[in-house]
């Protein structure tokens, strides 16, 4: 089973329209879709920053990817929970552990009010591409 | 050398070959389960304080950690059989981690890539540590 190619398509983004967000966060929105890149309080890491923009070029194959995932392991019925996963965003290195390769995107869905999932991706070049290798549940 | 008491034993505490983050990390065995601790030149006072607690009484928490991944994970699509085994136990290891909270590892029959990670959080009295996150890693 092959993953995603990340393509080298970049979205388009200034730096200016970067939000901070705490100390070392930086934030723009995609497609009403929020991506968190770490860096410093002076910017984002720039190779973190060149992924998320070009993961958000191709967003849906990735929310796609993650939601085939979850739904292979999880049983929602048992929690109560009900719908569709709803992406909130993705996440660059805000796990400092994090090597520059792997990212997450994360859903809440409803009927689980604290519960925040995530799928991690790990890209590994061609021919395997981005695949993902972790997911969790956290509470909110 | 660090040694820890558990009943009428005596626990030695070594330093452990790996290191996260740069943050080094020290571990005993107990009932064939790992307990590792986090800390810079020793283990932390406080995270090694928990772990010998939890160490003491771990069952319920490997009980607890098969109920909560029950509650959510389907295991007849990964073909798996129950219960999830404890491996072992992690304290503080990362240094975003709290001392109020730990992990417990576990793997299942038929998962053979997996690795589950459930994090339990003191949330006070009277309901004491409470399951509140938990991981599958593939490995």
């Amino acid at each position: 089973m092959y993953g995603i190619q990340l393509g080298c398509e970049l979205i388009p983004l200034e730096i200016s329209e970067l939000r901070r967000e705490g100390w070392d966060d930086w934030l723009f929105g995609w497609e009403s879709i929020e991506f968190v890149v770490a860096g410093t309080a002076e910017g984002p890491d720039a190779l973190r920053l060149d992924v998320a923009r070009r993961v958000a070029a191709q967003a849906q194959h990735f929310i796609d990817s993650a939601i085939k995932h979850l739904d292979a392991a999880i049983a929602k019925e048992r929690f109560g929970a009900s719908g569709d996963w709803m992406v909130q965003g993705f996440e660059f290195g805000k796990n400092p552990a994090d090597s520059v390769n792997e990212f997450e995107v994360w859903f809440v869905i409803d009927g689980d009010i604290y519960g925040r999932w995530y799928v991690k991706f790990q890209d590994h070049g061609p021919p395997l591409g981005c695949t993902p290798g972790a997911f969790s549940r956290r509470g909110a | 050398m660090t040694v820890i008491h558990l009943g009428d034993e005596q626990i030695p505490v070594s330093q452990s070959p790996t290191k996260l983050l740069g943050f080094q990390t020290w571990g005993f065995d107990w009932n064939e389960l790992s307990f590792d601790v986090g800390g810079e030149r020793g283990p932390d006072k406080t995270s090694l304080e928990l772990a010998r607690r939890v160490a003491a009484n771990f069952e319920p928490f490997v009980m607890a950690a098969n109920e909560y991944l029950s509650a959510m994970v389907s295991l007849e699509r990964f073909n798996a059989t129950l219960p999830w085994i404890a491996q072992g136990f992690e304290f503080g290891i990362y240094r975003e981690d709290s001392f109020t909270e730990f992990e417990v590892c576990l793997v299942i029959d038929g998962d053979t890539y997996g690795l589950w990670h459930v994090r339990f959080r003191d949330v006070g009295p009277p309901v004491g540590f409470w399951p509140v996150a938990f991981s599958r890693q593939q490995h």
